[in-house]
């Protein structure tokens, strides 16, 4: 954690540009988590049209005629970046009518699970009440390629906001276990059976997609529609998210990948830090479930509550996700604060809920388009702005603003209307 | 509602003859062998409505002997533990937990939490199925967790027995059955279940109940019998008893006729009457007829739990607690007027419809109103984070602006009032003279997710220790790991058990 010299605030001093609109404002003088690592002390963050344009020492002398926001006494973090959600992928769990998580098949890398997203789900507002903005939708099943994820915005609105400035597809996700393994012959040879057999086809129907067409084609191990989901792993366009437990079985994956030039993210990865090296060595990051610790089956037998400290020691990229998603992710920032009990750095923690899944997983994450940078408060990036009472790690702490591009939507949550209406019986 | 059946004469505490506490008995309090205990110089809360700023807890036999401001005294021998910085709470009590029958590392060969099959089986118990050996046990116990009630699954209406443990022997070779580790006195409850779980796992399979209805109208007709059941043991005494003194007068009158010399009366030849069969479910909801077993009710909407409140009111038994309970909020005016506890999470939500209405802010209404709300796990993950959820329920009672929430408050969410609710208040749940030695000695406050327990005592003993944090480890996890260790596994505090309940009984170890 590092607090900006005097020095550098003198470099972040440019001249203040006299036009704002009427949507710009200012969180004056609120403690500053960057996202990226380093902590504020004291600053103020001036947004206009959904963009972070300035961050400045609350000793500056802020633009007049700009709405202002009191910061002091509290912290403003980047919008969390919920991986591996499932919200807005149902309205209510156990309705199947009302449930698009999952498409069945033992390996479906084709299915968009964000293509069912109803911005509208309860399960939104609710997310984004604790500081959620971004959400890496994936499907919920536990499968070797369950399906291609994508990402939005938790603005709620209909008009699917966010999605348009990430390329699609982020990532095709998927699992590798004993549990998986049933679907392929009962065993785990018989996965990696499989895998090797799809990407030679992914291959072949790459470079006899004519013949395909004209009838002329061998058997295909998956229709062309998924075939098809899996070319972007083989060009490196968008890595593998395989949930792997059993230091043997990221063994396994890792040699897949390196076989036929995946790149991979480790989902869980219990024992993953067995292989830390190996995971450092390929750039394999891990994607760490902080309260999921312990022997939950015969294949995280050598778990351990610091897995995120032990990783991130070995110099591996940790990012952090919720528990339990079928009831959403709002214990993200929980998890990261469970990651800290047990020895994360806090600024690491911050960023492996912000910045590192955004770096991890939303290709080239808005360098392509200006004012779309996320998991980070800085100029340039896109407004996606918490201010909380107190640390965000901290579970005593509450969301008091959440700004998605710059944009809050002031209607309470729907249970949090029921509260307020019960709360009159109460009294 | 239709009216009642007219009340039946049920005795409120007639016994039968058959044991209604047919276990064998608990192991009797540890004797520890073990110096008394000064902790000294901590913050402590006792759940009991006082915060000691500077303040000191005295561990002796087993027992809170004291507790107060300032250092206290130490007696001889005792061993003074300076605590300053730390803040004391009692342990922690989850109400709600599947530790040991659905067990970690969880496989199939070890889940033993639902016996699916029947929607009734108040003849199964969960101790039956609880494997001492579950790793989770011993990592709640490093997050300050010192009992739980263990429950039978909500697969059923009514799913069977459930019993309380005490973690202090969890991970050492005394803990091998659950008998070793049962709450001593602790009452058994009954779990029961209302709404989507017996339904949906029942009419999925063309069976019955499919519906709320066939839900009520089976526990309905539970305690019909389990009232005709009741009836025909209370008969069976009355006539027992009828016989008996028929027996004695004729025996007195053949006394009598003997010592007058006169020609004996005739012959008292009444066979005594025959004892109803015995039926072990039916002993078990005649017992909670009785008020001996608690009963705990897993039901989430607000008119599920009405309508069980009736149903027991119909059939003159009490609910003692309502379990997940995520609409509590909607009917806290009536749970706090019929004095039943309410085990619940802070987010548990949206997973099926029954938890739609769910809000964050029901534990804080539920204190609003004068309920008695507690924070369960359900979750062999949950349960090590009881005091963040505490936290964050708090939170979010005073995002809403309610009143009359404190620490002390807070905390009785994992403590006191988990403590009534399986009736073992008088013995733990508190930092109060005489309650036995549960104690968390905590690192910072209770109420930060970063916080953890230094040490956490169970019976005036040490039984974690976060300088030899693999002290405790259960079989399953010996020699499985490749997690170094942190330390070796010697103690800090040597302690020595003893067992008289075992010296007379020749013991089960």
């Amino acid at each position: 954690m590092s607090v900006l010299s005097t020095l550098a605030w003198a470099a972040l001093l440019p001249a203040l540009s006299p036009a704002f609109s009427s949507s710009a404002f200012v969180v004056e003088g609120a403690a500053v988590e960057t996202g990226d690592g380093r902590r504020l002390i004291q600053a103020s963050v001036i947004v206009d049209d959904g963009v972070i344009v300035d961050v400045l020492p609350s000793s500056s002398s802020l633009p007049s005629g700009v709405r202002r926001v009191d910061g002091r006494g509290k912290v403003l973090s980047p919008g969390l970046v919920a991986v591996g959600s499932q919200v807005g992928l149902f309205d209510v769990g156990m309705e199947p009518a009302h449930d698009d998580q999952d498409l069945q098949g033992a390996a479906t890398p084709g299915f968009v699970a964000g293509d069912g997203y109803n911005p509208r789900a309860v399960h939104v507002a609710v997310d984004r009440e604790e500081g959620v903005t971004t959400a890496v939708l994936s499907p919920a099943a536990h499968k070797l390629f369950s399906g291609t994820a994508t990402v939005v915005s938790l603005s709620g609105t209909l008009d699917r906001e966010g999605a348009a400035d990430v390329a699609h597809p982020v990532a095709v996700w998927g699992a590798f276990d004993g549990e998986v393994a049933e679907a392929w012959g009962g065993s785990r040879g018989g996965l990696v059976l499989g895998l090797r057999g799809i990407f030679d086809d992914v291959r072949w129907y790459r470079a006899h997609r004519a013949a395909y067409d004209a009838g002329d084609s061998r058997a295909l191990a998956l229709p062309p529609v998924h075939l098809r989901a899996l070319q972007p792993l083989l060009d490196r366009a968008a890595p593998w998210v395989v949930h792997v437990d059993r230091a043997a079985d990221v063994v396994a994956v890792l040699d897949v990948a390196a076989e036929e030039g995946l790149r991979v993210v480790v989902d869980g990865g219990a024992e993953s830090w067995l292989v830390a090296d190996r995971l450092k060595a390929a750039d394999v990051a891990v994607i760490v479930h902080p309260s999921v610790a312990g022997q939950k089956d015969l294949d995280a037998l050598s778990s351990r509550d610091d897995l995120a400290t032990v990783l991130h020691k070995a110099g591996v990229r940790v990012a952090i996700a919720s528990w339990a998603t079928d009831m959403g992710t709002t214990r993200l920032r929980q998890e990261a604060g469970i990651a800290v009990q047990n020895g994360l750095p806090h600024d690491t923690a911050i960023a492996a809920i912000t910045s590192t899944p955004a770096a991890l997983l939303l290709p080239d994450n808005g360098a392509r388009q200006a004012g779309q940078k996320r998991g980070v408060i800085a100029k340039g990036a896109r407004a996606d702005l918490v201010l909380w009472s107190g640390d965000p790690l901290e579970v005593m702490s509450v969301a008091e603003h959440v700004w998605i591009a710059g944009r809050e939507d002031p209607t309470p949550s729907r249970p949090r209307q029921l509260a307020d209406r019960y709360r009159k019986k109460t009294r | 509602m239709a009216p009642p059946p007219p009340a039946l004469p049920v005795p409120p505490r007639a016994r039968l003859s058959v044991a209604a506490e047919p276990r064998p008995p608990s192991p009797s309090p540890l004797v520890v062998v073990h110096p008394p205990t000064l902790l000294r110089g901590g913050r402590v809360l006792t759940a009991a409505g006082t915060i000691y700023e500077r303040g000191y807890v005295l561990l002796k036999d087993g027992r809170v002997a004291d507790v107060g401001e300032g250092d206290g005294t130490a007696p001889e021998g005792a061993v003074v533990v300076d605590v300053r910085g730390r803040t004391l709470t009692p342990g922690l009590i989850d109400t709600h937990s599947h530790m040991g029958v659905y067990p970690t590392p969880s496989t199939e060969g070890n889940s033993d939490g639902n016996e699916i099959g029947s929607p009734k089986t108040p003849e199964v118990w969960s101790e039956h199925g609880f494997w001492p050996q579950d790793a989770s046990l011993v990592r709640a116990l490093q997050k300050g967790v010192t009992t739980i009630q263990v429950l039978p699954g909500s697969a059923n209406l009514i799913g069977g027995r459930a019993s309380t443990f005490h973690l202090g022997l969890v991970g050492t070779t005394d803990a091998t059955s659950a008998r070793a580790l049962r709450f001593p006195d602790a009452p058994q409850g009954l779990k029961m279940a209302c709404g989507q779980n017996p339904k949906r796992v029942y009419g999925g399979r063309n069976g019955r109940p499919s519906t709320r209805m066939g839900n009520i109208a089976a526990q309905r007709a539970a305690f019909q019998d389990a009232l005709e059941y009741q009836q025909r043991w209370n008969k069976y005494h009355r006539d027992l008893g009828w016989w008996r003194q028929k027996k004695e007068l004729a025996e007195k009158a053949e006394q009598e006729a003997k010592a007058k010399h006169l020609p004996p009366p005739p012959a008292f030849a009444d066979d005594p009457p025959d004892a109803p069969g015995r039926d072990l479910g039916l002993e078990t909801l005649a017992a909670v007829l009785r008020g001996e077993i608690l009963v705990h009710v897993h039901c989430y909407r607000a008119d599920d739990m009405s309508e069980m409140l009736d149903l027991a009111e119909e059939f003159g038994f009490k609910i003692h607690s309502f379990h997940h309970a995520v609409e509590a909020y909607k009917i806290a005016d009536r749970l706090s007027a019929e004095g039943v506890a309410v085990s619940t999470w802070v987010d548990w939500w949206g997973f099926k419809m029954e938890s739609f209405d769910a809000v964050r802010e029901n534990v804080a209404l539920l204190q609003a109103a004068g309920a008695r709300p507690i924070l369960h796990s359900d979750s062999e993950v949950e349960v090590r984070q009881l005091n963040q959820e505490a936290a964050k329920a708090w939170a979010a009672g005073r995002r809403l602006g309610l009143e009359g929430l404190n620490e002390d408050v807070a905390l009785r969410w994992i403590t006191a009032n988990p403590a009534w609710a399986l009736g073992i208040d008088g013995q733990t749940g508190t930092l109060e003279r005489g309650k036995r030695g549960d104690v968390v000695v905590w690192d910072g406050s209770p109420f930060s997710t970063y916080s953890r327990p230094v040490f956490v005592y169970v019976d005036g003993a040490v039984a974690f220790d976060a300088a030899h944090p693999d002290a405790r480890q259960t079989d399953v996890m010996v020699g499985t790991s490749d997690v170094p260790r942190a330390t070796t596994t010697t103690t800090t505090t040597r302690t020595m058990t003893t067992n008289e309940n075992n010296k007379t009984s020749g013991g089960q170890r």
